[in-house]
């Protein structure tokens, strides 16, 4: 059948439609509030004032957006190694055929599908909690002082760590599956030759399924690169400047607190959401450059 | 292809047709009630006028979409569905339909209006209420004079405390764009049973005084003061807005060159750390204090029974009874400092506030300050006192045994700090301070590196 452009117009316009007003409406409107001073975030654009470009002057002379941005950076490092690490190495253990790997699968997934704030309450008064914590109770018990009192939680010391810690356990399980499912797509015919050649199970690892997961790991980090710059409720209930994040931030300025008087700064925070998406466009265009999907054939 | 379009043309016409007819009936129809209702509404307010009273009673008619700041199964959405189920029955003409958002309701009401959702009546912290909500609210001031079935005659702003309702008038120009409801004040709790044991008679009026109770309690072997994440700024806040004031504390919030050496307010500054450092050098806070988070210091207070104060809201006893409904709590007014410029006539408190839609038809507006009448005053007053432990509007309500003391403060109040204090004015800044003050009181920074690491924002 011949396509004509109207034809092909016709089939495009509801996507097209869609996208202009769900994606491309919101950014056009997010960046035009950044150079803007704006009432509420759904105040008619007429009622807007023209400020330039002194949203992102404030932003960036304003110390907590800076912490943040640090903060998110660290995140992205740190647990990033931490979580895609473990990721990848409860992938392999649990695609080399163990007893029970389903259910394993089955348990680590299962913080994925736990509310955010739950998890990080449930870290905080069950496993941090410096009177009747987990770790503070088992290190007592195993008669450790040192460890049971130390202050998981405390502002200035070791909260960040804390939050990242509940972070990890919450992520692992998502980006396992991710790594379980580039792993069983991995011909079995490599590992059997490796292994007639006499490979141990760490040349395997690092000889054919790290170089095959290549583009998986690559999808990975720049899908962990969007979450991170997402994260948002641990950071909420951590709640001290080493925990705030960029969302954080946003949210304050945007809507306040539902119980404390709070200037909200409408303009400002469409100008630190700007410079979040800006940050996670140059992160993600930079992996995509480092690691590229050499396309083997598995 | 051109017939199958105008049959689609016309049966779209015919289905608008019918669609409007359907309208205009309703309409017809409701505008038919509406008018035998007038009828009966001016017999009944004839009679009522022989009566001597302006009662608006039950004559309502309305549907009423009310979003909610409450969470649906928290104890005050209860309270309100039941209130609401009892007014549907006096009212037959009312229904109201909730949406409980809870407290993202602050932030949904907005985009949700401006996309034309009908929202009738919402509720809010009162300062949120104005904060954002400004553009949409209706002026409420002639309910006010009116009497309603549950004010026994009165008029309904001669029933509810003017503490509450005089904020509500006193942040917009004299009108009342709103109705209080579920009151709030942050204030200094304690545990009377420590108190009793330490011997401790009276309440501390000056800071001096709160520092004797400090070190009695210490000597008794208890814990004078805990404090968590959620409320770390308190105890410096306070301190600081009895020696200068709200708004000299508001102008240091946003420029952190009034926090240097020299400057206007910095001996005050000073003044405020070093109470905290001092307080801290005498171990009077809870030793974990640098790693409480909420809600974690309200939960050992109330378990533990070994810490006596404790800054937070009249929320506090709700939110703890879970865990202990027999703790004995007290509550006094934070002490004055030496030459400040306020004393403890001025408290932190605050409100919800129910507020109505300024586009609600004239029979909405009736029916939904009527609910919100019915609400604040008589039998569901008097519940959610007795369900959320919380402050009655009722001028003559009896207040929850928790916070009878809180009556005492109130009522020796004449002026208002904002609801948690003035340091939280600025999202910039609030956080920093507030990490820096917990840093304080946990004894991890001294007065000048508090000072330094609070005025960085």
């Amino acid at each position: 059948m011949k396509q004509s452009k109207g034809t092909i117009a016709v089939f495009l316009a509801p996507a097209i439609i869609l996208f202009a007003i769900v994606f491309i409406y919101p950014v056009v409107r997010t960046v035009g509030m950044s150079f803007n001073e704006v009432g509420n975030i759904t105040a008619d654009s007429s009622t807007w004032s023209w400020t330039g470009i002194s949203n992102y002057v404030d932003l960036m002379n304003t110390r907590l957006f800076r912490i943040s941005m640090v903060n998110f950076l660290k995140i992205w490092i740190f647990t990033g190694i931490a979580t895609l690490v473990l990721a990848l190495l409860l992938a392999t253990i649990l695609t080399s055929g163990i007893i029970g790997q389903k259910f394993f699968r089955a348990v680590i997934y299962m913080p994925n599908v736990i509310s955010g704030v739950a998890v990080g309450y449930m870290w905080l008064l069950y496993v941090f909690n410096a009177d009747y914590g987990l770790l503070h109770s088992l290190f007592l018990k195993l008669g450790w002082e040192t460890a049971a009192n130390f202050q998981w939680l405390s502002v200035g010391g070791n909260v960040f760590l804390a939050m990242c810690i509940a972070y990890v356990f919450s992520s692992v399980g998502y980006y396992m599956l991710m790594y379980i499912s580039g792993i069983e797509k991995i011909s079995k015919d490599y590992y059997e030759s490796a292994t007639l050649d006499g490979a141990n199970g760490f040349q395997k690892f690092m000889n054919i399924t790290l170089p095959l997961l290549k583009g998986v790991i690559g999808t990975s980090i720049t899908l962990w690169t969007s979450r991170v710059m997402g994260f948002f409720a641990l950071s909420q209930i951590f709640n001290s400047t080493e925990t705030t994040v960029p969302m954080k931030y946003v949210y304050q300025l945007l809507f306040g607190s539902s119980d404390e008087v709070t200037e909200l700064k409408v303009g400002k925070a469409a100008a630190a959401a700007v410079v979040m998406t800006v940050t996670v466009t140059i992160i993600s265009m930079v992996i995509k450059r480092v690691i590229k999907d050499e396309n083997y054939e598995i | 292809m051109k017939k199958v379009v105008a049959t689609l043309v016309i049966a779209g016409m015919m289905l608008g047709t019918v669609a409007c007819g359907s309208t205009e009936t309703a309409s017809k129809d409701a505008a038919a009630d509406t008018s035998v209702q007038t009828e009966e509404t001016a017999e009944v307010k004839d009679s009522a006028e022989a009566q001597d009273t302006t009662e608006e009673t039950a004559e309502l008619s309305a549907t009423l979409e009310y979003w909610s700041s409450w969470g649906e199964t928290e104890s005050q959405a209860q309270v309100l569905q039941a209130a609401a189920e009892e007014f549907m029955e006096l009212n037959p003409g009312v229904t109201i339909n909730f949406t409980f958002n809870g407290r993202d309701n602050k932030t949904l009401l907005v985009s949700a209006m401006d996309a034309g959702t009908e929202i009738n009546m919402m509720d809010a912290n009162w300062d949120n209420c104005i904060s954002t909500w400004s553009d949409y609210l209706a002026d409420l001031t002639e309910y006010y004079d009116k009497t309603y079935p549950t004010t026994n005659g009165e008029k309904y702003v001669d029933c509810v405390m003017s503490a509450y309702s005089g904020m509500i008038k006193d942040a917009c120009d004299g009108k009342y764009m709103g109705v209080a409801y579920i009151p709030q004040a942050f204030v200094i709790f304690c545990n009377k049973d420590i108190f009793e044991a330490c011997g401790i008679t009276e309440y501390p009026t000056t800071w001096d005084e709160l520092m004797d109770v400090c070190q009695t309690v210490k000597d008794a072997g208890y814990i004078p003061f805990t404090d968590e994440n959620a409320r770390e700024w308190a105890m410096f806040s306070y301190y600081l807005q009895r020696k200068i004031g709200a708004e000299a504390v508001e102008e240091i919030c946003y420029d952190s060159s009034l926090w240097q050496e020299g400057s206007k307010y910095y001996d005050a500054i000073y003044e405020a750390a070093s109470a905290v450092a001092y307080m801290a050098e005498q171990g009077y806070y809870d030793p974990n204090v640098a790693s409480n988070v909420n809600p974690t210091a309200q939960q050992n207070m109330v378990l533990n029974g070994e810490i006596a104060m404790y800054i937070n809201g009249t929320w506090l006893p709700n939110e703890t009874a879970a865990s202990n409904s027999e703790f004995n709590w007290g509550a006094f007014s934070f002490p004055t400092v030496e030459d400040g410029v306020d004393g403890t006539e001025a408290t932190a408190f605050g409100t919800y506030a129910i507020c109505c839609n300024k586009n609600n038809t004239q029979e909405q507006m009736d029916a939904a300050f009527a609910f919100a009448a019915f609400l604040t005053t008589g039998t569901y007053d008097e519940m959610f006192r007795d369900q959320t432990q919380s402050i009655p509007m009722g001028v003559n309500a009896e207040w929850p045994a928790a916070l009878a003391d809180v009556k005492t403060i109130m009522s020796q109040t004449s002026k208002r700090y904002l609801s948690q204090l003035n340091t939280k004015v600025n999202s910039d800044s609030s956080q920093i301070i507030g990490d820096a003050c917990i840093k304080l009181e946990a004894g991890l920074l001294t007065v000048e590196e508090f000072i330094k690491e609070a005025s960085n924002f």
